[in-house]
Order: structure tokens, then C-alpha cells, then sequence
């Protein structure tokens, strides 16, 4: 068990190590960041040779990138470009904001998205079902750039309940966290329906049925518990997915988070700064997804074994 | 009095008959949701295919009299503008009709690379194994943790902005799923005994790869291929949404909305009925692909 989980982590490691490298190659192809901070009219070849120079940018790129993973091990990640402080007190700054919107989201989603599964999967192919299958239909089907808009329209806009952005109590994350949650809303509600069926017809099921338990014992304790093995793995891979993927969220409401951060800081081609976010959203992915792995052995007494 | 075997094969025969009811009930209530997909999807494609002719006027003429205009069907609006007019007085209707055009180009265009590459990298990973699965497969994880939407950014920085580039940059975020899949299967399938039959009476790998995987690869692969055209519908419009994609003058769908949500206040149509398009084409999409999986491929999960 022990040397498996060694063997992973390693792995996950060597993930992590290469998402760096991606990110610094993919990054010193967008363009030359001098050019973007020096207007090229009123600047002369000496200011921009000195800019290069104070910047490292006058090194051969392997140099630089040597110079990249040595600063990575020791935990530094440089000083960004447009700011010039230090990378990871901004990067942290945007956490709180990232965490509370991307919690909320999955909350919604949970909260939601899994009764709608229980209840399409006891009343399968019922009214219930169809309406709960609709909605989840909808769901994936929703662009976040097209829902975002409309919620505002409607609710900040129209009706006036709640704010169109700011941060800070609940009123301003309730839109937002809508706007992200609705497609992992529908992907558990999708998931769950389709695992409680699977599970609903096996032998403990009907065992906890015989010996007199409640339907909603049955349901809660035995059937959503086999079914949460994968439940579970989809949260783990939405960690990413609503840490990075939160660009568009955050966006459409001002809301402070990564995604922006990473946004803003490739188009003024910040190096250090994008390249922090990248690897520090990516060690989290990873991070999310070896704890969903751990958390299989507590789910399912099976998987210790192994 | 009937004999017993009588009886017996009568009850049999009820029991059979009871077995056959529900499944001939599903599948009969399939095609319902499956016939309204492709409805959708053949309104969409065969709309892009027909825009210059369907369209009541060109995608980019400008009425500037008339800009701004509600939906016909409302009180202030023109008649010959269906879906009302965007801030340069252009049809709102006559650019999503062109807008289905480039958007499903994009994305058909963007799943055929993904695909193509995906499968022929995943199965050949999975039938040989070897160093090159495992260097597969450490790409694949790579990406994965990888925010593809940055790689889209960072990639559409350097190539200029046209539909070719746009499905490349699509098919580079979309790939990894393709062959994820294809290596299982193609794993899977290497150790069945058809195939291990056909190595022993000599079939080149070649043989094998063509007549006896890639058959069976083939119901995986269109289920996968269609789930996908419906993301990559909503992916090019949200790198539209970031300023990265189609030049704003062509009408593609995320252009479209990028136009209607600067004036979603006074005028909420244009981005309204683009997002239904949208909506509907993956929605249309979405369906086919349940049901494609339903028929081709059940044990599928996507």
C-alpha cells in the first residue's frame, strides 16, 4: 500500500515537473514581453537591451530555463514582470477568492445535482425522471458565457435580488457560483442516476431491503454509498477544471480569482507570473486527484487491499 | 383439462412474452429523443450549408437607420429583421443562419483532427504497449493537468485567428480523450481470441490493426466524436468570449454574442437567440450522441 502510494506520488511529481515545462515553453512562444512593456517608439535600443538584461531575458533559453527549475525547487517563482513584487504573495492573494467561489459551485452542484440523480434513479423513466434528465440535459448544454449574462439580466438587472458583481457575504457568490456549477450539477446528477441503477439491482441492496430498513436507508446508506466511489473521481477531475476553468466565471463577474490573474498576466506576456499560476493550479489538480485516490481506500474496503 | 406441459409452455410463453415488453418499450421511446436530435442537428447543418440562400439579407449589410431594432414579432420591430437587428443595424437572424456555418465547421473540422489523431495514437499505443504507451501516457496526464483554455490562449497569441487554426487548437485540447479511450479498448481487444486467432495463422499487425480492431474500435470512436462536436461548439465561442478567436467581423457564434453582451441591457435579442442557437445545436447534438451510445455502444461511459 505504502510503496504504491510512493510509486504515485513519484508520478504525480513527474507531472507536475513537465505541466512546469509545458507551461515555459508555451509561454516564451507568445511573444516577447519586452516589447510589450517598452512602447517601441519612444524607446532606444539601449533601455531595451538593459530591460532584457535586468530581466534574464539576454540568457540562451536553456539557461533561463535551468534558472526556472532551480528557482521551482527552492520555491521561489520569481517577480513578476508587470508588477515587479514577488510572484507567490499574488498568486496566494487570489486563492481566498478562487476557493470560496469554486467551493460554492461544487456545493451547488452536490446539493443538487445528486438528489436530482436519486430521484431519476428510483422513479426511472417516471415524470420525475424525465424532467430531472431535462434538466440535467440543459445543463451541459448551457454555455457559461450565455448563462452568466442571462442570471445578471434577470436577477441583478431585472429584478434587482442580487448584485451583478462585487465580492464579499453570500449575495455577490450566489450568480457566480450558479454560472459555474451548473454543468458538474449536470454531470452528477447524470453520474448518479446512472450508477444507482446499476447499483439498485444488486443482492445487498435487496438484502437491506429484507431485513426492514427504511427505502431512504436503503438509498442513503447502501446505494449512495457504492455510488460515491464515482462521485468522488468526478470531483477530483472538476478541481481542475473549476480552479483554472473559472476564467469565464470570473470574468462575466469581476470576480477576483486565478483564472483572471493567469489571463491578464499571459496577455501582458508576464513570464513569471503565468507560469506561477499554471504550476500552481496544476500542483492542486494533481494534489485533488491523489486525494481522490486516497480516498477510494476509505470509501471502499476493497481497494486496500490492492 | 390441459396437460401440464401445455400449461407450462403457455406460462413460459407469458413469461418470455412479459421479458420482451419493457426493452420493445425503451426502444421504442429512444428513437423519440434520438429523431429529435438529428431534427436539430440536420436544421443546423443543412441551414449552414444553404446560409447565402436561406438568409434574408447578407450576414455583414448594415442598416444603420435600423440598428438596434426588437424582433419583428415585438412591438417596434421591422418586419423582414425576424430576430431584430445588432448596434450596426445588421440581422441578427441572418448571422446566426451563417453563424451555424462557421461554428459547425469549426467544430467538425476540430473533432476530425482530434479524433485522427487520438485513435490512431491511443490504439497503436495500446495494441504494441511498450515505451511509447508509456510516453503516451504521460502526455495524456500532462495535458490533463494542464488548463487546456491557456494553452488556447498562449496558442492563438501566435497563429493568426482563422477557422484552420481554431479547430487545431481545439483538436490539441481534445485529443487526450480519443486516446485515453482507444488505448483501453485497443488493450483490451489485443487479448481476445479473434484477434490472438488471426496472429496465429499469421496476420501482420497491419491486417489485424484494419480488419479486426478498428471495426470494433469504430461505434467507441463516433460516440466519443460526437460528444465532442457539442463541447467544441461551446469551446470556439468561448475563446471568441476571450478575445482569442474568429476576427469579430466573421458571424460565428461566439462573435455574435460577444457583440449582444456590450448590449444586453437595450437590446437582450442578439444575445439571447445566439445562445439559443448554441443551445440547441449542442443540445441536438448531445441527444444524437445519447442515443448513438444507447445503440452502438451501452457499456460506454463518456
Amino acid at each position: 500500500m505504502t510503496r504504491v502510494l510512493v510509486r504515485r506520488f513519484g508520478g504525480l511529481m513527474m507531472v507536475l515537473l513537465s505541466v512546469s515545462t509545458a507551461a515555459f515553453v508555451v509561454l516564451r512562444l507568445t511573444g516577447d514581453p519586452v516589447q510589450m512593456m517598452l512602447p517601441p517608439e519612444q524607446t532606444t535600443a539601449e533601455q531595451v537591451a538593459r530591460l532584457r538584461h535586468q530581466l534574464g531575458l539576454d540568457q540562451p533559453v536553456w539557461v533561463q530555463y535551468a534558472q526556472f527549475l532551480r528557482n521551482l525547487a527552492t520555491g521561489d517563482l520569481g517577480a513578476s514582470y508587470r508588477y515587479g513584487t514577488p510572484v507567490a504573495p499574488l498568486i496566494l492573494q487570489r486563492v481566498p477568492a478562487t476557493l470560496e467561489l469554486a467551493g460554492a459551485a461544487v456545493a451547488f452542484a452536490g446539493l443538487v445535482g445528486v438528489p436530482l440523480g436519486v430521484v431519476s434513479a428510483v422513479r426511472k423513466d417516471g415524470t420525475a425522471d424525465v424532467l430531472a434528465s431535462g434538466v440535467s440535459f440543459l445543463g451541459v448544454s448551457i454555455p457559461v458565457f450565455w448563462l452568466g449574462p442571462m442570471l445578471i439580466l434577470f436577477f441583478a438587472v431585472r429584478l434587482h435580488w442580487l448584485p451583478t458583481s462585487g465580492i464579499g457575504g453570500w449575495r455577490p457568490l450566489v450568480l457566480p457560483a450558479i454560472t459555474l456549477g451548473m454543468y458538474p450539477l449536470a454531470q452528477f446528477a447524470r453520474l448518479v442516476r446512472s450508477e444507482m441503477l446499476d447499483v439498485l439491482g444488486e443482492d445487498f441492496v435487496r438484502t437491506a431491503r429484507s431485513k426492514g430498513l427504511s427505502e431512504l436507508a436503503v438509498i442513503v446508506r447502501h446505494v449512495l454509498r457504492k455510488a460515491s466511489l464515482s462521485v468522488v473521481t468526478l470531483v477530483g477531475l472538476n478541481v481542475g477544471v473549476l480552479l483554472g476553468g473559472a476564467i469565464i466565471t470570473e470574468t462575466i463577474f469581476a470576480w477576483p480569482g486565478l483564472g483572471r490573474l493567469i489571463v491578464q498576466a499571459i496577455s501582458f506576456r508576464d513570464f513569471p507570473l503565468a507560469e506561477g499560476a499554471v504550476v500552481y493550479i496544476s500542483f492542486i489538480t494533481v494534489l485533488a486527484n491523489f486525494a481522490v485516490d486516497l480516498s477510494y481506500t476509505l470509501l471502499d474496503p476493497r481497494v486496500r487491499s490492492t | 383439462m390441459k396437460s401440464l406441459a401445455e400449461s407450462s409452455a403457455q406460462l413460459s410463453a407469458v413469461a418470455a412474452h412479459a421479458a420482451t415488453r419493457q426493452p420493445r418499450a425503451r426502444r421504442w421511446l429512444l428513437p423519440v429523443r434520438a429523431w429529435l436530435g438529428i431534427l436539430l442537428v440536420g436544421v443546423f447543418v443543412i441551414g449552414g450549408v444553404v446560409a447565402p440562400w436561406l438568409a434574408p439579407h447578407p450576414p455583414q449589410e448594415q442598416q444603420i437607420a435600423l440598428r438596434l431594432r426588437p424582433p419583428a414579432f415585438l412591438e417596434g420591430g421591422t418586419s423582414g429583421y425576424l430576430l431584430g437587428t445588432d448596434q450596426l443595424g445588421r440581422d441578427v437572424l441572418s448571422r446566426i443562419i451563417y453563424g451555424a456555418r462557421i461554428s459547425l465547421s469549426v467544430s467538425g473540422l476540430a473533432t476530425l483532427g482530434a479524433a485522427g489523431v487520438g485513435t490512431l495514437l491511443g490504439t497503436l499505443s495500446g495494441f504494441y504497449g511498450g515505451a511509447a504507451e508509456q510516453i503516451l501516457m504521460r502526455l495524456v496526464e500532462v495535458q490533463m493537468a494542464f488548463p487546456y483554455l491557456l494553452l488556447a490562449i498562449a496558442f492563438m497569441l501566435v497563429v493568426p485567428p482563422n477557422i484552420v487554426n481554431i479547430a487545431i487548437v481545439l483538436a490539441i485540447s481534445g485529443w487526450v480523450v480519443h486516446a485515453r479511450v482507444m488505448r483501453v479498448n485497443a488493450l483490451a481487444l489485443r487479448g481476445q481470441e479473434f484477434v490472438v486467432a488471426a496472429s496465429a495463422i499469421g496476420a501482420r499487425d497491419h491486417r489485424i490493426l484494419l480488419r479486426h480492431i478498428a471495426p470494433n474500435l469504430l461505434p467507441t470512436v463516433t460516440v466519443l466524436a460526437t460528444t465532442q462536436i457539442a463541447q467544441f461548439i461551446i469551446a470556439e465561442s468561448a475563446l471568441s468570449f476571450l478575445g482569442v478567436g474568429l476576427p469579430p467581423s466573421m458571424p460565428s457564434w461566439g462573435n455574435i454574442m460577444n457583440d449582444g453582451r456590450q448590449y444586453l441591457d437595450s437590446a437582450w435579442w442578439i444575445e439571447v437567440f445566439a445562445g439559443l442557437a448554441i443551445i440547441l445545436a449542442t443540445a441536438g447534438v448531445g441527444l444524437l450522441g445519447d442515443w448513438l451510445r444507447d445503440a452502438l455502444d451501452p457499456h460506454l461511459r463518456v
